[in-house]
């Protein structure tokens, strides 16, 4: 526990040196969402049914060509192999990372998403069930984006493929958020999508850590 | 507690390939305690590949390391190494001292690192003027010396493998690392250390030569 | 038996033997399987000569989901016990398994064509196979994303495995999407009435399909092998 709080301070105070990335990110999130609307056009009655579509494909658009660079400092500066000597479970250190970059990439996004929901026309009344959706579905993204980036360390063109990998094991994520937002718009039950979000979530929170550490020893074996 | 003293790290049938070249193949050895190895061999003929086979953070293709019995590495065990690769291990983003705090909980050593550490006698490599400055605004030499200063957290009869240490060290520091190394084995330690151009009263237990892919 | 097969030289002798009666197998299934699917079995009263399409889809898609699943199996030996044919075998199986996972997209858009009016349909099968497909291209592209090529073996074998364990979650968010959206659905393969006239060439297509996609495995393996060994006698030849 205190190996978690050591890597997610380091990780948080490594993220503050460079704020200008956070700030590139969400700008890049609301330019998304805002050419989405220029695309689809502002006629209210039809912009509100596929804005909540649009949010999410702002959200994955702005999130995922990132990844790539989760591991760099560790990994350039030689971290990663003192970490991976160490006695400490890798697993930990990724839950860290992956706290992190939630805390100083997911939550701006969040916090602009009023604003967006305003372009889209989506009612504000929606807001509590599209914060908890898109706040699930960008914790289970970051974890398998964690994994991606550890998977193609080292890699050729590694953005474009951290993305391939992650996107299509991404797809439950955004079929059960969209579908809570939809519910909730059509004053449908949205209880059964947030549930399957959070299992979905769940899992992943499981699974991703121990995959990416043992994708991050592997990683450093090859060099 | 100190336990692995006695143990003996060994390897045997160790063979590696890397791009289709044979680097070495059926390497048996060993390092005991107190014992101090200098790893020669051209370039290119797989040291650090070597190197890195010892500390765990790669495998060989064929043969295997052990510390006596148990396989290797054996994270529960908490047997101590410490590595040194051609990279410092520091993260750019923190200080100095920032850092070796950081490194000193990673090894669980959690009491070693005082905050006001170092004080003037355990700062064998002069970092205390740079200490607190970024570490990415620091220059070749100050990195290297911290990152060695990083050897003066180690348990006292760790293992050490260390891979070309003396890079853009100057005179003063580079005395100061020799006297380290025979310090750490005079106690109990070990090490295996590589260097392009050692010191003439450089006087190491053994000689391991990697001959390299013809 | 794994330990057995895991000699280079000896599972290619073993493999030698297998791939005459794989030939065989495989033209008989496909000339026997196709003369009965197209000409000797009756169309479908309601979606007419299209339904003969369901002879190659149906076998795809069986190819193409088992294939992921043991290209999941591969990756668990080449990771777990370190097999060096497990990589070989991952290595083969995934672009033969991406190939049938095309084929059953196209068989099925085919397929479903003329009884939609349009090319696609977001049917809940085909979609399953489609993101299934992206699967397969995700591993290619990471198995193939690097510089030295044998660096990417292991980063693909842990994606096969997360990605054997994440297909049902993504199967299942499929269907639910699908119930709730409800596209068009015609292709109900298993539900429509089966003709015994339509399960002979069923079955004689997919015993030819199974035959075929073995055979491309064990050739591409047996290539693979071949390559690797030609690589290590050059280098013999170099050395001295």
């Amino acid at each position: 526990m205190r190996f978690f709080l050591t890597c997610l301070a380091a990780d948080l105070r490594a993220s503050l040196t460079e704020p200008g990335d956070i700030l590139a990110q969400l700008g890049f999130f609301i330019m998304i969402t805002a050419l989405f609307v220029l695309a689809a056009g502002p006629e209210s009655d039809r912009l509100a049914l596929i804005g909540l579509a649009g949010l999410w494909m702002a959200a994955l658009a702005s999130m995922v060509p990132a990844f790539e660079r989760l591991y760099e400092a560790e990994a350039r500066s030689g971290w990663l192999d003192q970490l991976l000597v160490s006695p400490q479970p890798v697993w930990v250190f990724v839950l860290a990372k992956a706290a992190g970059y939630y805390i100083s990439h997911a939550v701006p996004l969040l916090l602009a998403s009023p604003l967006m929901m305003i372009w889209l026309t989506l009612p504000l009344a929606l807001l509590p069930v599209v914060l908890a959706s898109l706040g699930l579905g960008l914790a289970g993204l970051i974890l398998l984006g964690a994994l991606g980036a550890a998977l193609t360390l080292g890699a050729r063109r590694g953005a474009i493929l951290a993305a391939i990998l992650v996107l299509p094991l991404s797809v439950p994520l955004l079929i059960f958020g969209v579908l809570a937002g939809q519910a909730a718009l059509s004053q449908a039950p949205v209880a059964p999508h947030l549930q399957l979000l959070a299992a979905a979530v769940l899992f992943l929170l499981v699974l991703m850590p121990l995959a990416t550490g043992f994708a991050l020893r592997t990683a450093a074996e090859n060099g | 507690m100190d336990t692995y003293a006695q143990k003996q790290l060994h390897w045997q049938g160790l063979s590696l390939r890397r791009g289709g070249r044979l680097l070495f193949d059926r390497l048996d050895g060993q390092l005991a305690a107190g014992e101090m190895v200098h790893l020669t061999g051209p370039n290119g003929a797989g040291k650090t590949s070597f190197l890195r086979i010892v500390a765990g953070l790669a495998v060989a293709d064929a043969g295997q390391v052990r510390l006596d019995d148990q396989r290797w590495p054996d994270r529960e065990t908490g047997v101590p190494l410490c590595w040194l690769g051609h990279a410092t291990g520091l993260l750019p983003t923190l200080s100095g001292r920032q850092n070796l705090q950081l490194a000193a909980r990673i090894t669980a050593l959690q009491n070693r690192a005082a905050p006001d550490w170092p004080t003037q006698k355990d700062d064998l490599f002069a970092i205390t003027s740079f200490i607190d400055q970024p570490v990415r605004q620091l220059s070749q030499g100050q990195l290297r010396r911290l990152a060695l200063s990083r050897l003066l957290l180690s348990e006292p009869r760790a293992i050490w493998l260390l891979d070309e240490p003396d890079t853009a060290l100057d005179a003063a520091s580079r005395t100061a690392l020799d006297q380290l190394l025979t310090r750490h084995c005079a106690r109990g330690g070990r090490l295996i250390i590589t260097r392009h151009a050692p010191p003439a009263d450089f006087a190491p237990n053994r000689v391991l030569t990697l001959r390299g892919a013809g | 038996m794994f330990d057995y097969l895991a000699n280079p030289t000896r599972f290619m002798r073993l493999a030698d033997y297998t791939v005459w009666p794989l030939r065989l197998i495989a033209a008989a299934g496909l000339l026997i399987g196709s003369w009965l699917g197209l000409a000797s079995s009756p169309a479908d009263y309601q979606q007419g000569d299209a339904v003969r399409l369901m002879y190659v889809h149906v076998p795809s898609a069986w190819l193409a989901l088992s294939s992921y699943l043991m290209l999941g199996l591969a990756s668990l030996f080449f990771i777990v016990w370190r097999h060096p044919l497990a990589d070989i075998a991952a290595r083969a199986i995934a672009p033969a398994g991406a190939g049938f996972a095309f084929l059953t997209l196209v068989t099925g858009a085919l397929w479903g064509a003329p009884i939609w009016g349009t090319w696609w349909v977001w049917d809940g099968r085909l979609t399953s196979m489609l993101v299934l497909f992206f699967f397969f291209i995700g591993y290619l592209a990471l198995a193939n994303g690097f510089d030295r090529p044998e660096r990417g073996a292991r980063p693909a074998a842990i994606l096969a495995m997360v990605g054997v364990l994440n297909l049902p979650i993504v199967k299942f968010s499929v269907d639910w999407w699908n119930t709730l959206h409800q596209p068009a659905s015609i292709l109900r393969s298993g539900g429509m009435a089966i003709d015994s006239a339509m399960l002979w060439p069923l079955f004689t297509m997919f015993a030819g399909l199974q035959a075929f996609f073995l055979l491309m495995v064990i050739q591409r393996m047996r290539l693979l092998l071949g390559q690797a060994r030609l690589a290590r006698l050059a280098d013999q030849q170099e050395a001295s």
